[in-house]
């Protein structure tokens, strides 16, 4: 479930593009901020190392201004008269008080007065040093050059600023050296000025030592532990925090090299470096926040009528029309839904049309076969849920095909439109009227018993008894009619129709009318239709046999013409009998794979015998079916081509009531077949009612006269002469004649003296399997 | 002129007394100005000549530079310029200090013991005149050529000593005997080192 949700999500359009965005702007404010990052580094570094830079150029210029500043204030000590007068001619006690008191003017710490003898005249820090010689030469010296002279000296462990100018009087007298402690203070006075941190170092021996700084005890501590290492430039971590140092000589004092060491905190220089960063992290997730919710927010707004438009969608695809598609912009969602709303609307008229064309017979406008059915089922639905009853009739129209061969089909159409509308008008408003196809209506009549429609038949009977009268031509229509009734025949529909059908047929064929359904007609029925499923095994197992009947010759010996008949063997019931099979064969269509076999095994066994030497013609039945089948002239010309047997010994037999359905196309298969160079035969002649002027306008090469003529023709003198009058006929229209069914010599002397060219029947040999065909053949012609 | 003359007065008492003419030049030769040359008579007190002189201070400057009296000479110090100026002198020969004044002082000041005496302005510090107070009347002050002349000498020893105000070490006394025949012409060469007093605006 959580899986299923998370997939969806991420396919999901809102997420997909919040993300994108997202990681886009996350990638860019990145970037930016590595970049920003990098460059402000630099910069704070560049700054920390400028800082450095001007720090140490403010400190010397500090350091120098400081000694000129001193050298100016104790050249004017020294051009003091008072001091010069106490230089020039007092004692060593004045004077020392004199330089205390003009020393304590400018604030330094010691003064001292040196003869030019370089020899001590007064020191302040040590009055006993008087006469002793100076301990800062070099700076005399460079002060006798240059005329004043300043250095830094370490003094009883203190650092002093030092500066010699000299007393004139007005030529120089002496020389005063003054001291000004560099001490913490001055320190914190240089770093308040140079921004630095700021200590004064010295390399003596045994080690470096601090004199003064700005540093905290702490970092001094430190430092004091790092001072060997030090170099010119670098960088030092004091007490946990590093700074960028230099290192500057400010001189050489007796007890060595004299430095100052600068340091910037680097923490303190790049805490506005970290202060932007810190600023940028919160302005990049404060960005990326803005971006993910105005994404979700975008992403909704376009998502959202998305997803309305699918739900739309999927209503449509459950049946809903009737929608309200409300998204009026101009987007191209709008459009979507625009075009969305058009759709809906064709598809709701498409299928009320399709339904119209599903559900409505367009030639009559009355519910068609679907619809019937539809209607049935719920019609037994409600009388099933109402302890109800309900009857269905089924109309066929008898001998409809030929209204529409002798009449045409839009005349058949008419007809037909006609006979809905009556059936319509004389039905019920609960009824339901219906084509369910070509020339077959069907009436339903819920709550009604089939004992009350078989009394009020007689409306519907005389639907048909007024005369149809269309464009002046009065037409006679019957029909026949099967009645089922639920809940006594069948509880649904495909049962009742079934029923009704059977109905309808017995009613069709007893010519009544109309027959209400009973269930001995089931039984019947479904014996064939088990039979159908055998049937088709019987063709693929080989269960079926061809019997050859001789058709003998009034002077021959017979053996030279057969008819082939065949016979099913069935292997539980047993011996079938044609009567059985053939015509559910033909109901069912299944007639012509049984034909084709049939016609197949006969011109096989005609092939084979004509190539031994001893040809037999041998006659094969076509049923109503296999006339109506265009593709049969061919089948026969690849037949007897494959068989390698000439048409001459092969003739068609056909019923006169094959034509009747649809003489056109009987006739051209007919004719075909005669074009093969074929016999085409009619058989059991005299049972229909075709005229001999009729027969006259087939193809065909033969006369077969009814069994039914034949049987009594010995006894019946009407019978003869029909059978007479035949023979003179056939033979006048260039026919043989055959007679079948002939059991017994008079007949066949009647016949030979009527002139009838063959003779088929019991009295020469019933119809028998190949080879006892050939056995009997054998034993004709013995007998001659 | 005036050194003519003196040396003419003091040569009227000896008709035989000498003419010394001295020759004073630096380390490479350059003739000397303003060097002092005197000699000290090695027998005898030496008479006194004339025993006044005056130091000008004209222009904010003391004229002349250099100046050399015998000893108890009275010197006026007139103030020629418009303004004022405090002289004193911290040497040890000469300790004194002339209190701001315009024009000569009321008394002059006598300097009654030999040595060198530095002069100084306290107002004006670049001032400077140098005196050199000998106990004898023979001395001269050499020319721009270097040439000092001293005359009037009685025959006699005398050591004969040069002093310059810039002198880094102090050239080493001639001893000379002064009669008939006596060389009369004599050579000092010093070695000067000329003070590092920096330049001072007037």
């Amino acid at each position: 479930m959580r899986n299923e949700f998370w997939q969806r999500s991420r396919q999901s359009l809102t997420l997909r593009i919040v993300v994108f965005f997202t990681a886009l702007l996350a990638l860019v404010l990145s970037a930016a901020f590595a970049l920003v990052s990098a460059a402000n580094l630099r910069i704070s570094r560049d700054t920390v190392a400028h800082e450095l830079d001007t720090g140490e150029k403010v400190f010397r210029r500090l350091l120098e201004q400081n000694a000129s500043k001193l050298t100016q204030g104790a050249g004017v000590l020294a051009s003091d008269f008072g001091l010069r007068e106490a230089i020039g001619t007092g004692d060593t006690a004045t004077l020392l008080s004199a330089l205390r008191n003009h020393g304590n003017r400018i604030g330094a710490q010691i003064a001292m007065v040196s003869g030019l003898d370089n020899r001590l005249l007064a020191d302040t820090l040590h009055p006993d040093r008087s006469g002793q010689a100076y301990p800062f030469a070099p700076l005399l010296a460079e002060a006798g050059q240059r005329g004043s002279a300043s250095g830094i000296e370490v003094i009883d462990g203190r650092l002093y600023q030092i500066l010699v100018v000299p007393v004139r009087a007005p030529i120089t007298l002496a020389w005063i050296t003054m001291g000004f402690e560099v001490d913490d203070p001055t320190a914190a006075d240089l770093q308040a000025l140079a921004g630095l941190q700021v200590s004064f170092l010295v390399q003596q021996r045994p080690g470096w030592q601090i004199y003064a700084s700005t540093l905290g005890p702490a970092q001094r501590a430190a430092l004091q532990t790092q001072l060997s290492a030090l170099r010119a430039a670098g960088q030092l971590t004091l007490a946990q925090e590093v700074y960028a140092t230099r290192r500057i000589q400010l001189g050489h004092s007796v007890k060595g090299p004299v430095y100052a060491l600068l340091a910037r905190s680097l923490d303190e220089a790049m805490a506005p470096f970290y202060a932007l960063q810190g600023t940028l992290i919160i302005l990049a997730g404060f960005a990326l926040l803005v971006c993910l919710l105005v994404g979700i927010r975008l992403a909704r707004r376009i998502t959202g009528p998305l997803r309305a438009l699918a739900l739309v969608a999927q209503r449509i695809r459950a049946g809903d029309y009737r929608q309200d598609i409300a998204i009026h912009d101009g987007s191209e969602i709008g459009q979507l839904a625009g075009s969305l709303a058009h759709m809906q609307q064709a598809i709701a008229e498409r299928e009320a049309e399709i339904s119209k064309l599903a559900f409505q017979d367009s030639l009559t406008g009355l519910p068609n076969r679907l619809r019937f059915n539809q209607r049935l089922d719920e019609a037994i639905l409600r009388a099933e849920q109402a302890q109800g009853q309900l009857s269905v009739l089924l109309i066929d129209l008898d001998r409809f095909q030929q209204i529409n061969d002798t009449l045409g089909h839009p005349y058949g159409d008419r007809v037909l439109a006609e006979v809905g509308r009556r059936l319509a008008a004389c039905a019920r408003a609960e009824d339901t009227v219906a084509r369910l196809s070509g020339d077959e209506f069907a009436l339903l009549l819920p709550g009604m018993s089939t004992s009350a429609v078989l009394q009020n038949i007689g409306r519907i009977k005389r639907v048909f008894d007024q005369r149809f009268d269309l464009d002046g031509r009065p037409l006679d229509v019957r029909a026949s009619i099967g009645v089922v009734g639920y809940p006594e025949h069948g509880d649904n529909a495909i049962e009742l129709m079934r029923c009704a059908d059977m109905a309808m047929y017995r009613a069709k064929r007893s010519g009544s009318g109309h027959a209400l359904y009973d269930t001995g007609m089931r039984t019947f029925r479904e014996e064939h239709l088990s039979l159908l499923g055998d049937l088709q095994q019987a063709v693929d197992n080989n269960e079926l046999i061809l019997y050859y009947q001789p058709k003998v010759a009034i002077n021959g010996a017979g053996g030279d013409e057969a008819e082939a008949l065949v016979r099913w063997i069935h292997p539980r019931k047993g011996f079938i009998p044609p009567g059985e099979f053939i015509p559910f064969a033909e109901q069912t269509g299944y007639i012509k794979e049984l034909t084709r076999w049939v016609l197949a095994r006969a011109i096989k066994q005609a092939g084979q015998w004509l190539r031994e030497g001893r040809p037999v013609k041998v006659s094969v039945n076509l049923s109503t079916r296999d006339l109506l089948d265009p593709g049969l002239p061919a089948t026969v010309a690849s037949l007897i081509d494959l068989a390698n047997l000439p048409p001459d010994y092969l003739c068609l037999e056909i019923t006169e009531s094959g034509f009747m359905d649809e003489p056109a196309k009987a006739l051209d298969v007919l004719h075909k077949l005669r074009t093969l160079g074929l016999s085409l035969a009619i058989d059991d002649y005299g049972t229909g009612y075709s005229s001999l002027a009729y027969i006259r306008r087939l193809p065909i090469t033969e006369l077969k006269i009814d069994r039914a003529f034949v049987l009594e023709l010995a006894h019946s003198q009407g019978d003869a002469q029909i059978v007479r009058s035949t023979i003179e006929l056939g033979h006048r229209l260039g026919l043989k004649v055959v007679a079948e069914g002939v059991e017994d010599q008079p007949v066949v002397a009647v016949l030979a003296e009527m002139g009838c060219d063959r003779i088929q029947g019991y009295v020469f040999g019933k119809p028998m399997p190949a080879e006892a065909f050939d056995q009997w053949r054998n034993a004709r012609l013995q007998l001659q | 002129m005036k050194r003519c003359l003196y040396g003419l007065l003091a040569c009227l008492p000896l008709l035989c007394s000498a003419q010394l003419s001295i020759n004073v030049t630096d380390a490479g030769g350059q003739p000397v100005a303003d060097a002092v040359i005197y000699a000290d008579a090695l027998s005898g007190k030496p008479p006194k000549g004339k025993l006044n002189a005056t130091i000008d201070q004209i222009d904010k400057e003391f004229v002349p530079l250099v100046t050399v009296v015998q000893t108890g000479t009275a010197i006026r110090f007139p103030n020629k310029d418009n303004i004022r100026h405090n002289i004193y002198s911290f040497s040890p020969a000469k300790v004194f200090d002339l209190k701001l004044y315009s024009g000569t002082p009321a008394a002059p000041i006598v300097f009654d013991k030999a040595g060198q005496v530095v002069l100084g302005c306290n107002i004006h510090d670049w001032m400077v005149a140098y005196l050199l107070v000998v106990d004898t009347p023979w001395f001269d002050k050499s020319d721009a050529k270097g040439m000092a002349s001293l005359v009037g000498l009685p025959a006699g020893d005398y050591l004969l000593r040069v002093w310059h105000p810039y002198q880094s070490t102090e050239a080493p006394a001639q001893k000379i005997k002064v009669g008939s025949g006596a060389e009369s012409r004599f050579v000092f060469r010093l070695k000067l080192a000329p003070p590092s007093t920096g330049t001072h605006a007037k």
